[in-house]
């Protein structure tokens, strides 16, 4: 399974930010869209580029830290809590975020 | 946790009885630590960001949890923990050696607060299996199987007295069933007994001249 994601990278206050399109290869349909952030950061990483920065804490959806937006809603397509027990089987293949 | 954490902070600085005058000698010594501390946090972290290795800081962090999540958990015999300290103590000098933490730490820097976290977490990881290791009982917080062996082989040889070999009888009950093992009655004193007692006594008090 493939996503494109779009993601807005803003490196500090003073510089303007712009929406960056990565693709990511999920093998695993459980993941949540946290572990798929993880999955692009190890990749940036290993390309030498700065990873997305992003909220999280508990990863189990109780402390609300990641709560971000995907496709302008704050909880995603469906009716989840945050974004931690968001799966990637709620999307398509091929889809963009 | 952060609630907790400020109701402490709070606490111990109540206590702590902080100097009002910034000039008194008390406010000198502590700017002096804050110094020292923001200086050390300052090397941390440069020397962090200059490595530019090959390995990522969550790549360490699965390989640290991987190693101590075998060998130091609550069930943890000597040679397990011992296993786990060198494998710790090779993962942390490889760490300082072949980390890669991206970006500046003048912006934001997810990895860089990662990092300092994982470099964190090699030196408690071997603080949790040295101490285990190093103390003879299994309380607490760890379970040191050989100590449980040696003690439940201990408590069968306690049980096995010289009377019980075969041919000789142990008494069920000692001599006198109203003393316990060490003679001290186990029962109270009658009251005929008291009497006897208080006219002994009589007898034995030394006469008034």
């Amino acid at each position: 399974m493939k996503l494109t994601l779009k993601i807005w990278r803003q490196k500090n206050r003073k510089e303007a930010g712009k929406f960056v399109t990565y693709s990511v290869d999920i093998e695993n349909a459980e993941m949540s869209m946290l572990e798929v952030i993880d999955v692009l950061n190890e990749n940036l990483i290993e390309k030498g580029e700065e990873p997305v920065a992003f909220e999280h804490d508990c990863r189990e959806g109780i402390c609300g830290s990641c709560g971000f937006m995907i496709n302008g809603v704050r909880i995603g397509p469906m009716p989840a809590p945050l974004s931690a027990s968001l799966t990637m089987r709620h999307f398509k293949d091929g889809q963009e975020l | 946790m952060q609630g907790l954490f400020r109701r402490l902070l709070h606490r111990s600085l109540h206590r702590r009885q902080l100097p009002r005058d910034n000039k008194s000698p008390q406010c000198s010594i502590l700017r002096l630590k804050v110094k020292q501390a923001v200086a050390c946090v300052k090397q941390t972290i440069e020397l962090l960001l200059s490595i530019k290795g090959k390995r990522t800081v969550d790549s360490f962090h699965a390989s640290w949890a991987r190693s101590c999540g075998t060998s130091v958990e609550c069930r943890a015999p000597r040679k397990g923990l011992q296993f786990a300290i060198g494998q710790i103590r090779a993962l942390q000098e490889e760490y300082w050696k072949n980390v890669n933490v991206p970006g500046s730490g003048e912006d934001l820097n997810q990895s860089l607060e990662k990092a300092g976290r994982v470099a964190d977490f090699f030196e408690l990881a071997e603080l949790c299996a040295s101490t285990p290791s190093t103390a003879n009982e299994s309380c607490g917080g760890h379970f040191r199987e050989e100590i449980r062996r040696l003690k439940a082989r201990l408590s069968v040889m306690m049980s096995i007295t010289p009377t019980s070999r075969p041919g000789l009888s142990r008494p069920r009950q000692p001599a006198h069933a109203d003393q316990g093992a060490l003679g001290i009655p186990l029962r109270s004193p009658q009251p005929e007994e008291l009497q006897v007692n208080e006219a002994n006594a009589k007898d034995l008090a030394p006469e008034e001249s």
